[in-house]
């Protein structure tokens, strides 16, 4: 699957993201999350708040989605266009 | 056209264009928003290569649908820029001016609070991310009680 992240956890994960292959267990946005966190503790506080939303194949999505068929997830901070 | 581009964008060309595309539309309300000056000496806008672009469309559409306007405009900058350079430029086009007026107002409310877009300020004492405002997002929600009234 595809991780990518933007703006201030782009910088703090020091990558916009790339291939990456889950473990097994991680089969929800709630577990990518968590696993991410343990895996790159720098971004553990980010993926841990809620105002950094999963976009799962351009659709937001809650923390119970399932990977299931999930190409690219995308974590997303608060915006700031215009 | 909506279009999100990390090329300068000339604001007096896009609105040539616009306006020729529209010859019939009674008014046209253009906004240009600039990289203010100040404190920041610089600008970084992140974007998604194409998730920000969808987005933009969908309101863009969303804004087709709720104003009498003919059409409307949207082409933001990503990538770097420096204060006085354009970063938005935002237009609509309608028989009378009242609904373009409203119209670009709506969509800079939208796309300040909802666009996939993320700036990063370069400042003498260090580089800082921002976030839309509380009173962005405000501005943002007069558009729900209206549609609620």
């Amino acid at each position: 699957m595809k991780l990518l992240y933007f703006g201030r956890l782009a910088e703090i994960a020091g990558t916009r993201g790339g291939e990456v292959a889950l473990p097994a267990h991680v089969t929800t946005v709630a577990a990518a999350r968590d696993w991410i966190g343990e895996t790159q503790p720098e971004l553990a506080e980010a993926l841990g708040s809620e105002r950094v939303r999963a976009l799962a194949d351009d659709e937001f999505v809650g923390n119970d989605r399932s990977l299931a068929g999930v190409a690219e997830l995308a974590f997303l901070p608060p915006v700031s266009g215009g | 056209m909506i279009l999100v581009t990390a090329d300068p964008i000339d604001p007096a060309a896009l609105l040539a264009g616009f306006s020729a595309e529209h010859p019939q539309a009674g008014a046209i309300v253009s906004f240009v928003g600039q990289v203010r000056g100040g404190e920041a000496t610089a600008l970084h806008l992140d974007h998604h290569p194409r998730f920000t672009a969808k987005v933009i469309e969908q309101i863009a559409s969303d804004a087709r649908a709720r104003f009498a306007i003919a059409d409307c405009l949207v082409v933001h900058r990503h990538g770097d820029l420096l204060p006085g350079e354009p970063i938005v430029v935002v237009a609509a086009a309608s028989d009378h001016r009242r609904a373009a007026f409203e119209a670009v107002d709506y969509l800079l409310d939208r796309l300040k609070t909802e666009a996939p877009l993320w700036k990063r300020e370069q400042r003498a004492s260090g580089a800082q991310w921002i976030e839309a405002r509380p009173s962005d997002l405000a501005d943002r929600a007069r558009w729900e009680a209206a549609r609620a009234d």
